[in-house]
């Protein structure tokens, strides 16, 4: 079936398709249409539906149903996602899968409602205190509001990590055509961790508290492990016009979309301009930007609603083979098509490193 | 082809609803569609506003910069979006609020009592907003009256006949008075 509908609707609705029972959330702008949506659809389902207390409270209702073995989420802005970090390193450290949504704000501190991307270190860098990683999804479109948040909990049950779709405001406020699958079956996987009620075997315990230090390092070499082979296995992205490309825009969400035009734009003048768009941003992308170095590459422009936050990711995995632009805009400032075209002009013009 | 319209009032002058039903009409003509609100505070009395952008090819940032059609509903929309509408765009306005000299340029200015035509000729002012979509429908080409004909229907499916009837009447009025 195919539908217009907000961004924020269809990662609600691609919860309940994926078989999410649980949601606990507190209202925040620009998500507030995710426990809207949910408090109406998740009794449909034979589903609960909570609006907690604060953020502290909604992060670990999370715990405890994931714990439980359900598939549950909770989505909010910004602020609110700072909030969460504490109960967020728990889930982490206990292994628990779950999907959470920060659609972005303007910021830092209370900011305003306005369409930001700043939020990018707090959520691939870890966010919460240890040693730990999100499997990060990044989202263009209210269809991949919807495709993104199904994949998040396939992808956040099978490896134990939780599972965060960084979002912004447009994203989540605009409405676009969506397909919604309509025989999806969600992935069954085992969860013999879970705490279902021992009778019959030996008790389980979920927590993320270890005073051996041994067994604390034991439990950080398995987190890394799995890391690992999310970075084998789930790096997902989208190349546009990147076979010739010497000028390579990376982008994500909003900017995403306004490179592509710009991209277009530079392309009708004859430059050979191409976009990269990680839709993982962990497990970021490293090896296809590598073989678009051994391809065409010359100059990459990364472009954020931040001040240069993925750019330092970018610059990790090019490493000084080729040269790494930043064009930014913050404090909810939506990325200029026009300058972006003129950016990505200038550096064909400038040609190869000098 | 891409058409980019700015539709702007008071809240509860059906802004949103306006913009919305232009969005699935494009939808129902096989086209695509972005429809992006203000989420914000806005003040009473002030500028609710959405953007839609309609396209047979990939959209690609759903808030406009340059409009091909704003449709003003108040005085401050007017103020407020003009600058963001092309020097030769179609400025649609409901003359029963907007008052004064429109300093408009080249561009095309279609005014239209809004308020009063739905109040004479319909008999209530509610569906002022579907009047206007009428006239924009007609002016730019761009939609075929039949494909927003079926959205009202599908839109107002569950509030029965006689609010179809009212509203497509409505689109109908809209495109005869320009």
């Amino acid at each position: 079936m195919r539908k217009l509908i907000k961004g924020n609707e269809a990662m609600a609705e691609g919860a309940v398709i994926a078989g999410c029972r649980y949601y606990f959330g507190y209202p925040i702008t620009p998500q507030n249409e995710v426990p809207a949506y949910m408090s109406k659809r998740l009794p449909e389902v034979g589903g609960v539906f909570v609006q907690a207390e604060s953020e502290l409270a909604s992060i670990n209702m999370v715990y405890g149903a994931s714990a439980a073995g359900a598939r549950v989420m909770t989505t909010t802005s910004s602020p609110g996602f700072s909030l969460m970090m504490e109960g967020v390193s728990y889930l982490a450290a206990s292994r628990l899968p779950c999907v959470l949504a920060n659609v972005q704000r303007g910021g830092p501190g209370l900011g305003n409602i306005a369409p930001a991307q700043g939020d990018y270190f707090q959520a691939v860098k870890g966010g919460g205190h240890g040693d730990y990683k999100l499997i990060v999804l990044a989202p263009a479109s209210p269809q991949e509001m919807m495709d993104l948040t199904i994949l998040a909990f396939e992808l956040s049950d099978k490896y134990r990590v939780p599972a965060l779709i960084l979002s912004d405001g447009i994203i989540g406020q605009m409405m676009e055509s969506v397909d919604i699958p309509e025989k999806y079956v969600p992935g069954k996987i085992d969860k013999p961790w879970a705490l279902t009620g021992a009778r019959g075997r030996s008790k389980n315990v979920v927590c993320s508290l270890f005073l051996d230090e041994n067994v604390m390092q034991n439990l950080n070499n398995t987190l890394q492990n799995t890391y690992e082979e999310l970075k084998k296995s789930e790096v997902r992205y989208e190349s546009f016009m990147t076979d010739d490309a010497e000028t390579v825009v990376v982008a994500f969400g909003t900017p995403s979309r306004i490179a592509k035009n710009a991209v277009l734009r530079a392309r009708a003048e004859g430059f050979k301009a191409g976009l990269l768009r990680p839709i993982t941003l962990y497990p970021f992308p490293e090896k296809v930007i590598s073989s678009l170095i051994e391809n065409n590459a010359k100059n990459f422009l990364v472009t954020e609603m931040n001040s240069g936050q993925m750019l330092e990711d970018v610059k990790l995995t090019v490493s000084g083979r080729a040269d790494v632009h930043f064009y930014g805009t913050t404090g909810g400032v939506i990325t200029d098509e026009d300058e972006m075209t003129d950016r990505i002009i200038a550096l064909c013009k400038g040609g190869s490193r000098g | 082809m891409t058409q980019k319209i700015i539709i702007s009032g008071f809240g509860g002058q059906g802004v949103l609803s306006a913009g919305l039903l232009i969005a699935e009409s494009a939808v129902e003509e096989g086209w695509n569609a972005t429809f992006f609100p203000s989420y914000g505070a806005e003040m009473r009395g002030g500028t609710a506003n959405c953007h839609v952008i309609i396209s047979d090819s990939e959209i690609a940032s759903p808030i406009i910069k340059c409009a091909d059609t704003l449709i003003a509903l108040n005085s401050p929309s007017v103020d407020k979006f003009l600058p963001f509408l092309k020097n030769d765009g179609l400025l649609l306005v409901n003359s029963s609020v907007v008052s004064g000299n429109l300093e408009a340029g080249a561009r095309k200015v279609v005014e239209l009592p809004l308020d009063s035509l739905a109040l004479e000729k319909l008999g209530n002012s509610k569906s002022a907003n579907v009047i206007i979509i009428g006239a924009f429908a007609k002016l730019t080409n761009v939609l075929k009256p039949e494909k927003i004909k079926s959205a009202i229907e599908k839109k107002f499916a569950s509030k029965g006949g006689k609010i179809i009837d009212m509203n497509l009447r409505a689109l109908e009025l809209g495109a005869v008075s320009v």
